[in-house]
């Protein structure tokens, strides 16, 4: 079996376990997920049921979704298969408090095996089944999710017996989380989707967060509408449960055009792909495609279409041409999609090929794998133009630059950029975050509510909101590089007793000493900074097909410099009225003019030449 | 000429073939089907066979989906003896086999990936460009005569660094697969670097469970091993490496952001040079560079560090499609003329 990774980290009001690098629990609310996967579904077993209750849990070694199932009376027997003996250690163990010791009642009995195994070789029939599976990443956790498995479940579910499925984000993969619920339809299960919003979830960008409940015999929505919900649970009540019952989920193309049972593995795989990794990219993946087709044999092509015969349905004859070209550029897209092999994709190039057109370099973006590793950007797949901005600060080294920074207190206090915390934000040596400009002497200043622009060592330029992708970025990567550092720290320390067994001499040694010091001053940097940024306001998203040049500042597809404003609207800059910032804009438009040149080919790049010009007068 | 599929008892006259090929690399090795296998892909081996001499062939890998089947992909190949008279014939007998495969499985495409530089062959110039490339297409190669050789070329900053990361006293550890599977913690250690420094340049990271799997699948064969560089006690860089015939790739690698000055990752570079040239590899691979006409490409950082260690800056002819249009109109009407896929 795969080696998981398992990390607890220190988080502002409590503690967060990951596993493999996605969040298993936060310990401020982790009774949101556990109470609505697990003790609802024990709740409506109950309904459901008069005699005991047989239950068992796939996966959820962290006895949390037991505890949630435990706490009914009429539950005799509780089966927990999970195949990591670790996870079921810490359960155990560091998380005995928090699941109540649910793993050692005596209800319980623990199987180390693998869930598909098991269901295998079980005899036994149960009345409640929860599957609380990390998020599916590759192709054995996305098994977990097909209908040969679903099917499986059912095989050793009770016919009035209810299954409780963790599932994907409603919000950020509609598509994904539609067709876990079609293929247990397909399965002839009566279901009820379930979006809530957690916290923390929300907190690393995931979205709002998913499960399905289902039974063979139908579930008793009616009589849950006028249920009294047990005392002990904390966030399920009568209210928040109407709310879900309420729930109309949001008809999109993805999710109500595509979302189809799911048969093979890579079907969610390559969903989940797409939702979180390709959107935002789709204009540049059209783009190439496009000009794939364009090298198409179409007479092959419409030969094989006549020798198909089918019959065209009317719909599509009225269809416009471009829509059926587009319908098969997203087919492509699609088909691309499916082989989720990222080692054949390592890396990617967060820019359009640039001048040489044909050029069709890396493209496998990279900061949105899953909503667990990366973030994902919201916005639908065919609205989202914001992929036309991937703008970074690859190529420059921001390290080691002195800030002069107008908006502290003492105006003479300067700060070196210290660490890099992503090829855009730099964390300083008195913890603030900064975006250097590439080699221009001018900074973003990154705030809980805001960012701020200024040349260094003069004034504030301007005020822009908070982007979505830089906050996703911080979220993912202080945390990451915080555990790093520590284990650094700890490394180090113990390499310093065994050399210099006496600390004396440590001290004399001035370059492991300041070294050792240093480290300790970033973790400093970095606790500061996560205060300052566990408050921080997620921002809204753009919406438009803006094309970003730095932070705050945009382009419309016609060309025009737009600014972002504090309330998330954008306007037109109109040159000359804010002079500082004329001489910065001129800066930038002369970086993508004369340095990258990545917009050279574009429609609007004599408008770009135009407003270039005028900011120089 | 005949055209086969290749059966367990092919591998040795497979991995004869792909040694000798100058076109090819690990990834159409045997070992790494049966990794990709184990990720769930589906395989496909194609050999040809001319007057019962294997000649040519490729290892396929795609995946099945309600939808159809994704492209089939060849990383690294087919292997072809380019530049042979017949070459033409062995191409076109693995084309029309793809075909068939492509048929039974309704896949739109094959992805051709094969290591060659410019010119390229005749044959393969109608090929349209993929819209991904699935090994990168612009890296940077140092060829492996001596230690002294290696040296020699070297920009100066890269001998220099080398040598103040030994007077830093950084010392660089590797385990091979065996080792590793007995010290799992060097896997969780190496994948903590590497995710750090994915998520810094904003890379795609595969999860755990696939580096664990390649790991246990390559093992028992000694094609991988993980390198270490450790500063004061300190993990400062890891670099997972395949040595597969005369070649050693860098194919995964990370830094810790922290220590830059201990200047480890070009000690461990250096290691991984020095064990390369020891082990009879003729060039090494550091897997990636930015095309030189594309300064702000999100590789041109690592570039200016690879770049230190002198070498040659090679573009391969990337991936190209072959595009299969009775399984592409069958797609077409099965996915959106039925309207299953049909933008609004």
């Amino acid at each position: 079996m795969v080696k998981q990774i398992i990390s607890i980290q220190d988080v502002a009001k409590g503690k967060r376990c990951y596993i493999n690098g996605t969040i298993q629990f936060d310990s401020t609310d982790e009774g949101i997920y556990h109470e609505f996967l697990a003790a609802l579904a024990a709740i409506i077993a109950n309904l459901k049921k008069t005699a005991p209750i047989n239950a068992l849990i796939l996966g959820g070694g962290d006895g949390f979704c037991a505890r949630e199932i435990l706490a009914y009376s009429k539950v005799k027997k509780l089966c927990i298969v999970d195949y990591d003996p670790e996870v079921l250690d810490i359960a155990r163990t560091h998380f005995s408090s928090w699941n109540k010791n649910s793993l050692f009642d005596p209800r319980v009995s623990v199987i180390i095996d693998d869930a598909k195994m098991f269901l295998k070789k079980s005899a036994d029939l149960f009345d409640l089944i929860v599957a609380d599976f990390t998020f599916p990443e590759d192709f054995a956790g996305a098994e977990l999710f097909t209908k040969d498995f679903f099917l499986s479940v059912k095989k050793v579910l009770e016919k009035s017996g209810v299954f409780a499925t963790n599932a994907v984000s409603p919000e950020k993969t509609p598509w994904a989380f539609r067709s876990i619920i079609k293929t247990l339809k397909s399965i002839e299960m009566d279901v009820l989707p379930i979006e809530i919003d957690i916290p923390s979830f929300k907190e690393s960008n995931y979205g709002s967060w998913g499960f399905v409940l289902g039974s063979p015999t139908g579930l008793p929505t009616k009589r849950l509408k006028n249920l009294t919900f047990p005392s002990q649970l904390r966030y399920l009540n009568q209210q928040s449960f109407n709310k879900i019952l309420k729930k109309n989920f949001k008809e999109n193309i993805l999710s109500a055009s595509f979302a189809r049972p799911i048969i093979y593995p890579a079907d969610i795989l390559s969903m989940l792909s797409l939702e979180l990794n390709i959107k935002n990219n789709y204009y540049e993946w059209i783009r190439r495609l496009s000009l794939i087709v364009s090298q198409f044999d179409w007479k092959s092509f419409f030969q094989e279409i006549e020798k198909i015969h089918i019959d065209i349905p009317l719909n599509l004859k009225e269809q416009r041409y471009e829509k059926l070209i587009y319908s098969f550029l997203l087919l492509l897209t699609i088909l691309n999609s499916l082989n989720p092999d990222y080692a054949f994709s390592k890396g990617f190039s967060g820019h359009r090929t640039g001048n040489s057109g044909d050029s069709l370099a890396f493209f496998s973006d990279s900061k949105n794998t899953t909503p667990f590793r990366f973030k994902a950007v919201g916005g639908d797949i065919l609205n989202s133009q914001l992929s036309k901005s991937l703008w970074s600060m690859s190529g420059v080294w921001a390290i080691s630059r002195t800030i002069h920074d107008p908006t502290e207190a003492d105006k003479n206090q300067n700060e070196t950029l210290k660490v890099s915390l992503s090829d855009e934000l730099h964390l300083s040596s008195n913890g603030n975050i900064f975006i250097p400009v590439w080699n221009l002497d001018y900074f973003y200043k990154l705030t809980e509510d805001k960012i701020i622009l200024f040349k260094n060592a003069g004034e504030v330029i301007a005020e822009f909101p908070l982007e979505n992708e830089m906050i996703a970025t911080l979220q993912k990567t202080l945390p990451l590089q915080k555990e790093v550092l520590r284990k650094a720290i700890s490394q180090y320390e113990q390499w310093i007793n065994w050399t210099f067994p006496l600390y004396k001499t440590l001290l004399s040694n001035s370059r492991v000493s300041n070294e050792f010091i240093e480290l300790k001053k970033i973790m400093e940097t970095f606790i500061k900074s996560e205060a300052t940024f566990s408050k921080v306001i997620t921002p809204a998203k753009l919406s438009g097909d803006l094309i970003r040049l730095v932070p705050g500042v945009y382009l419309s597809p016609a060309g025009d410099i737009q600014l972002t404003q504090l309330d998330q609207k954008t306007l037109n800059y109109t040159i000359n009225t804010n002079p500082e910032m004329d001489k910065f804009l001129h800066k930038v438009l002369h970086h993508y003019i004369h340095i990258d040149k990545k917009f050279n080919q574009e429609r609007f790049y004599s408008k770009l030449i135009d407003q270039y010009e005028l900011l120089k007068i | 000429m005949k055209v086969i599929h290749l059966q367990n008892e092919d591998q040795d006259r497979w991995t004869s073939l792909l040694i000798s090929s100058e076109s090819s690399g690990f990834m159409q090795s045997w070992e790494w089907s049966i990794f990709k296998e184990k990720e769930g892909q589906r395989v496909l081996r194609i050999g040809i066979l001319d007057e019962e001499q294997l000649v040519a062939g490729c290892m396929v890998y795609f995946v099945k989906a309600s939808v159809g089947s994704s492209p089939l992909e060849i990383p690294h190949g087919p292997v072809i003896p380019w530049s042979r008279p017949g070459a033409d014939q062995y191409f076109f007998a693995i084309k029309d086999e793809l075909f068939n495969f492509a048929k039974e499985n309704l896949a739109p495409s094959a992805r051709l990936t094969p290591l060659i530089s410019s010119p390229y062959p005749e044959l393969l110039s109608y090929l349209p460009k993929s819209p991904v490339d699935i090994v990168p297409s612009d890296t940077l190669l140092i060829d492996l005569h001596s230690e002294e050789d290696v040296l020699s070329q070297m920009k100066e900053k890269g001998r220099y660094n080398i040598k103040k990361a030994l007077q830093n006293g950084v010392i660089v550890t590797s385990l091979s697969d065996a080792a590793l599977l007995e010290h799992p913690t060097v896997i969780i250690d190496f994948y903590n670097l590497v995710e750090v420094t994915a998520v810094r340049h904003s890379f795609a990271l595969e999860p755990i469970g696939y580096f664990d799997r390649m790991i246990r699948t390559l093992g028992p064969h000694q094609v991988l091993r993980i390198y270490q560089a450790h500063y004061c006690g300190v993990l400062v860089a890891t670099a997972l490496v395949i040595f597969y015939g005369s070649v050693a790739t860098y194919f995964y690698g990370g830094t810790l952001p922290f220590l830059t000055s201990s200047m480890a990752p070009y000690a461990l570079h250096w290691k991984i040079i020095q064990d390369a040239i020891r082990s009879g590899c003729k060039v090494y691979d550091l897997f990636g560079v930015a095309p030189d006409d594309q300064p702000f490409h999100a590789y041109a950082k690592f570039g200016q560090f690879k770049s230190r260690f002198g070498g040659r800056k090679v573009k391969y002819f990337g991936s190209h499609d072959i595009y299969f249009y009775p399984q592409l109109a069958k797609l077409l009407a099965n996915n959106i003329i039925k309207g299953e896929y049909l933008c609004k």
